[in-house]
């Protein structure tokens, strides 16, 4: 890069950023070169055209955003992929599944003042006769 | 602040940073019907992450990076489209302008600013609306972009060379 290509670079850099002392000394007695002065007026012309530069939507804009937005909640048929939709099922079963596990274990500890395995599966009062029984799909009742 | 819902509210957002998006989309895209489009997508998506935003950027420059990000999307697909029609894959969708070097209406003037926007690729015309048009900060306009400071400034220097390439010959 030669120093004139340098010199260009440190006016473009100027508009953007703050230069240290000696690149603001190197610009400012480059600035004396009229063909570079010209060209600085030239950059700040164009960054005020730019600055001064605006676009607008098409009429009814806010309008038509409301009404889009309105129109979905409407309808409000979330199209969702099929895995989401899958997902969105379980993660609600798996949920209701917790809460009644839950409550059906709050509800042993209130009855029988204990969780161990033998209260939560009713055998507490069974001997270990009945038990095999039991396990033998027997009716011990009879 | 218009949480869902609340539709009046809404749409004074829309009345208060249509402007601001309209910059950000047709600077980038050019004022062509699509851009319309795009810009009601980004109060669109704005609204539907209403209750995701937690007010820690500045609203307006929340609403600018889902604007630019909207645009290039738009960008990728329309040099998608052009590429299956045109060979070149050189964008057409903006209008074409002619300048005569005479002192410029307002509308010439943007029309010689979105010629010279269109000489430029996505990635300095981002930093060009953003930063010229739309006067953020060379910081702000690094973290809307989610590049580095070094890099907004090398791009807005040499964006700005190919563009007063563009404009010399018209009296500014």
């Amino acid at each position: 890069m030669n120093a004139k290509e340098k010199i260009r670079n440190l006016l473009y850099a100027s508009f953007d950023r703050e230069l240290d002392e000696d690149e603001r000394r190197i610009l400012e007695k480059a600035l004396q070169d009229p063909e570079l002065r010209a060209e600085a007026d030239e950059l700040k012309n164009m960054r005020r055209l730019l600055a001064d530069t605006s676009w607008e939507f098409g009429e009814d804009f806010t309008a038509r955003v409301t009404q889009r937005i309105a129109q979905e909640e409407k309808g409000k048929v979330v199209e969702m992929e099929p895995e989401r939709q899958f997902l969105s099922v379980f993660r609600k079963m798996a949920i209701a599944g917790v809460a009644a596990v839950f409550l059906l274990l709050l509800s042993i500890y209130f009855t029988s003042g204990s969780l161990s395995k033998e209260t939560i599966f009713g055998t507490e009062n069974f001997s270990e006769d009945e038990l095999v029984s039991y396990l033998l799909y027997e009716d011990f009742n009879e | 602040m218009a949480r869902k819902g609340d539709h009046r509210a809404f749409a004074g957002i829309v009345e208060r940073y249509k402007g601001m998006v309209a910059n950000v989309v047709k600077g980038m895209l050019g004022d062509v019907p699509e851009a319309d489009d795009v810009g009601q997508e980004v109060f669109i998506r704005f609204y539907h992450s209403l209750e995701r935003f937690r007010g820690e950027s500045a609203l307006g420059t929340y609403l600018t990076r889902i604007a630019i990000n909207l645009s290039l999307n738009a960008l990728k697909r329309r040099k998608r489209t052009l590429s299956l029609h045109n060979e070149d894959g050189e964008e057409q969708r903006w209008p074409e302008v002619s300048d005569e070097g005479r002192p410029m209406e307002r509308r010439e003037a943007r029309e010689l600013v979105e010629k010279a926007l269109r000489q430029l690729d996505e990635g300095y015309r981002a930093v060009v609306v953003l930063r010229l048009i739309e006067g953020y900060s060379t910081k702000e306009t690094a973290e809307i972009l989610g590049i580095p400071l070094g890099t907004v400034l090398s791009r807005l220097a040499r964006a700005q060379k190919k563009m007063k390439e563009t404009l010399s010959d018209t009296k500014l």
